[in-house]
């Protein structure tokens, strides 16, 4: 017996969850980021197009990985949707939900995490630009090493980090019980639960045209 | 041995954020991996597995807790039910069982114990390509050919279902996990005890 692997079979009905992802973004009015999901769309289905249906053989990009992106894009969007997501209305939320302390700070590191790790990655090429560590000739010659000059300050300024982030979220009542509440927080909208019942009509017309397969 | 019970603020979000960086380390490895099948499907994964070991060493050896590994390990199951299959997450699930049990019993003192798991964890990790092809291959070769079309389906069965490959796989995933890990232990040592953030 096989079980379900991916949602369905048919790969073409997942452009509808795109559309609908991007839809999404498009009600928000953020248009940079629809326009920038819109055109990876197009570039990945472009380059996907000709593999499926004339057998063509990239010589540069692995088809799985095509494969990949495409079948990731809508969870993507949605996914990336929700971490730009203020972070005091996302503890809001989650506190009213009664999620447990560990998960909300979690979900908040989660939301950090990304911004954070760009401008360390930044901070440390900046202080390794300044003593020519990053000539080519340099990288070539001692690739060990230019691994080590940007772990290790990484991984120490995320130490430090950590540390600071914990201190401020004790002194701002992590470790209170009680439900947390935010300047930006918003109520549950007669619009949230349509938008709700419209993915929902969407996943179950999907996978119903799509074939899942058990 | 301290408190293997109670975690701290501290704990969960060092835990969270040196989890998210390993996360990081291998989704890029197997970005990396995108310029042939042979990268992709075999060497990513070691590759992964040698840059991240250090990092999971520190984690390790830093939040000195139970269910440490077990938090990266479930992230990743969440990540990849995500974006595969809920198969990911049973995957995952047992590797998260199999590396708390290597860290048990004050594990996190132990630079032994941390590189069998990390090794355990890193096979684990390429198990995520074989569990579809091995369990599931009916319905996932008519996904591969309904989006790729044949040659996929070649590429998979060659790397994934043919033993030799498969034993390549798994054995180069275990040196990948143990060279990270000895490079971690030798970062450990020369900077980050040194720096005293153990």
């Amino acid at each position: 017996m096989s079980i379900i692997v991916a949602v369905t079979a048919n790969v073409i009905a997942m452009g509808s969850l795109v559309l609908l992802g991007l839809l999404q973004l498009a009600i928000q009015r953020r248009w940079q980021f629809a326009i920038r999901a819109f055109i990876f769309y197009v570039v990945i289905g472009a380059l996907l197009l000709p593999v499926r249906f004339q057998g063509v053989n990239l010589p540069l990009i692995s088809e799985i990985f095509l494969l990949t992106s495409w079948i990731i894009l809508p969870m993507a969007i949605v996914g990336w949707d929700l971490m730009t997501t203020p972070p005091g209305e996302m503890a809001s939320t989650l506190s009213k939900m009664k999620a447990p302390t560990p998960v909300i700070l979690g979900v908040l590191v989660i939301f950090r995490f990304f911004p954070t790790l760009k401008s360390e990655i930044n901070g440390v090429f900046r202080s390794m630009k300044n003593r020519s560590l990053t000539d080519w000739q340099h990288i070539v010659r001692h690739p060990f090493l230019t691994a080590e000059y940007i772990l290790v300050p990484i991984l120490l300024r995320f130490l430090q980090i950590a540390d600071q982030l914990s201190a401020s979220a004790v002194s701002r009542g992590a470790t209170n019980p009680n439900v947390r509440s935010s300047y930006y927080e918003k109520r549950f909208e007669a619009r949230d639960a349509v938008w709700i019942f419209v993915w929902l009509v969407a996943t179950i017309a999907f996978l119903t045209i799509g074939g899942v397969k058990f | 041995m301290g408190n293997t019970k109670s975690w701290t603020v501290n704990n969960v979000i060092t835990t969270v954020l040196l989890s998210l960086l390993i996360i990081v380390v291998q989704v890029m490895a197997n970005i990396g991996g995108a310029i042939n099948d042979f990268v992709g499907m075999v060497l990513s994964t070691p590759i992964g597995a040698i840059v991240a070991g250090p990092i999971y060493m520190l984690m390790i050896s830093r939040v000195k807790k139970r269910f440490v590994t077990a938090v990266l390990m479930i992230l990743n199951g969440i990540m990849f039910t995500l974006l595969s299959n809920w198969t990911m997450l049973v995957l995952f699930s047992v590797a998260a069982v199999v590396c708390e049990a290597i860290l048990w019993n004050d594990g996190w003192n132990s630079i032994r114990k941390i590189t069998v798991s990390w090794m355990v964890a890193a096979v684990m990790y390429a198990g995520r390509n074989f569990v579809p092809v091995w369990f599931f291959w009916d319905t996932y070769q008519v996904f591969i050919a309904d989006a790729g079309g044949q040659e996929m389906v070649d590429a998979m069965t060659r790397y994934f279902a043919d033993p030799i490959w498969v034993t390549i796989i798994i054995v180069l995933s275990a040196a990948g996990g143990f060279v990270g890990s000895l490079i971690g232990a030798r970062l450990l040592s020369k900077h980050f005890s040194k720096a005293g953030v153990l």
